[in-house]
């Protein structure tokens, strides 16, 4: 696994080089560029030794809120939160009152597809994130010139230090970004860190990866536009996890049979129309999340992406035929909830 | 009442809107203070949510009349003593089918009424993409409890 980063890694800083030593700041081949720093990124903080301070800011309840959380990384584990997150190879703890409890455990996870077909990758360097020089990846729907995401890798180490996500006004809606940053000290081949014990039904209850669907649900390998089945998992509630991915962006569908209870769901959301469907929308600082029922099913999709995505999606899962609501979706949840 | 280690009755009863007055008071001074007494919080929040999420289901009409039926007894004729016995025996079985039924009724879940845990879902969707994705940024959102419908 860490040689595979390794040579990714290797490959990925030639390819920034070449890219960076042109006069231009853009090429018509970023895609290959952009998926090399994305990968790079997700194994890049394993390998070093740091300290910092994390912010998150999104809109709820039409107001800009805002967590700022403590990283620091040593023995090729990420403890965050003062400590109540652990995150370990596919390991992910976390600490409660009683103990620590397994959030995942299972080492399952699926291919995921080429992002460069579904995006448009604008590769440039800028000043500094955090202190540190950066390279910007600015990203829009391939057919488009909508910026709809930008992320900042760290020259040095590839980590991500920022990330913006943008409305279809190109507002801001959610950000996440280094604030602070101890000078990272690179570490070869470092072996994971002892992580604490958990109890036995802790690591039972955490998600298991399902071969097989439960009557009456369903778990369509591609969904929406250009989302992939990655991986499905049990969950503790009975619900089913469908964790789908587009390279780029990721959603989860829980499936669960039975009619939804509408009057049980929490207070704060926003309800919508999928179709000739009603659907409840809630905003989180980790995404939104879109609960809705059909034919005796009830769906809950927590995601990233923007909402015309999860409409697409709905669709496809409920059989509706009709799609014109997804604008309205879009247009509805994000209006209210950006900043400059 | 230890002021070290939370409380799970006191603070069941804030949840669920049984607290006095002082209870309360304290309660939300102890969460303001104290990081365990929110995870144990956060905790019981979870757990009670996946309660909620449990269907309940009705016993179909005749349901339990067919239970209680004293006529599934053996079509022989017994002794009185041998009588009694199986009698008792049946009253038994009945209590344990009827214990049964009730803890199926209670704990399978059904496909009727479904109550989604939103909050639980967001996080979990998080932790999942923190596997095949940058982890810090994926996680940073989930490291305090996911608040929805503010």
């Amino acid at each position: 696994m860490r040689r595979r980063f390794g040579l990714v890694a290797c490959l990925a800083i030639a390819a920034l080089a070449l890219l960076l030593s042109s006069p231009r700041g853009a090429h018509a081949d970023d895609g290959n560029v952009a998926r090399e720093l994305l990968e790079r990124s997700q194994a890049a903080v394993y390998d070093h030794e740091l300290d910092g301070t994390v912010t998150v800011e999104w809109m709820e309840g039409g107001a800009k809120q805002h967590r700022t959380v403590s990283v620091h990384v040593g023995d090729g584990v990420i403890r965050m939160g003062d400590d109540r997150i652990l995150s370990a190879g596919t390991r992910r703890l976390l600490r409660t009152g009683r103990g620590w409890r397994v959030l995942w455990g299972t080492g399952s996870t699926g291919s995921e597809p080429d992002p460069t077909g579904k995006y448009r990758f604008v590769v440039t360097r800028v000043a500094s994130v955090a202190q540190r020089p950066a390279t910007q990846v600015a990203i829009s729907r391939s057919g488009t010139s909508d910026v709809r995401e930008r992320m900042f890798f760290d020259d040095e180490t590839g980590m991500l230090l920022r990330r913006d996500q943008l409305d279809e006004r190109g507002r801001l809606v959610h950000r996440f970004a280094f604030v602070t940053m101890s000078t990272p000290r690179a570490v070869e081949g470092v072996e994971t860190g002892a992580l604490p014990k958990v109890g036995a039904k802790s690591g039972r209850d955490a998600p298991h990866a399902l071969k097989e669907m439960p009557d009456g649900l369903q778990a369509p390998k591609r969904t929406g536009n250009g989302f992939e089945l990655s991986g499905v998992y049990s969950q503790p509630d009975g619900s089913v996890q469908l964790y789908y991915s587009d390279g780029l962006l990721a959603l989860s569908v829980f499936e669960r049979e039975g009619e939804l209870a509408w009057d049980s769901l929490p207070a704060g959301s926003r309800t919508v129309e999928l179709g000739d469907m009603r659907a409840k929308v809630y905003v989180t600082a980790a995404g939104t999340a879109v609960v809705w029922g059909s034919h005796d099913v009830t769906y809950t999709c927590v995601t990233d992406a923007p909402l015309d995505e999860v409409a697409a999606v709905a669709t496809d899962l409920s059989g509706s035929d009709d799609s014109s609501v997804l604008e309205d979706v879009g247009q509805f949840v994000t209006a209210p909830f950006s900043w400059r | 009442m230890s002021m070290i280690d939370p409380p799970e009755e006191l603070l069941s009863a804030y949840l669920d809107g049984e607290a006095t007055d002082e209870e309360r008071a304290l309660v939300e001074r102890r969460l303001a203070e104290s990081p365990e007494w929110r995870a144990v919080l956060e905790e019981i929040q979870e757990t009670s949510g996946l309660l909620h999420a449990l269907p309940v289901r009705e016993a179909p009409t005749g349901f339990w009349d067919s239970l209680l039926q004293p006529d599934i007894a053996p079509p022989v004729r017994l002794s009185d003593a041998r009588k009694r016995r199986a009698k008792r025996a049946i009253t038994w079985l009945a209590g344990v089918a009827a214990a049964a039924a009730i803890v199926a009724v209670v704990m399978i879940p059904s496909e009727s009424r479904v109550k989604p845990s939103v909050a639980t879902f967001v996080s979990r969707h998080a932790v999942r993409s923190s596997v095949s994705e940058e982890p810090i940024s994926q996680l940073a959102p989930v490291t305090k409890p996911v608040e929805v419908g503010r």
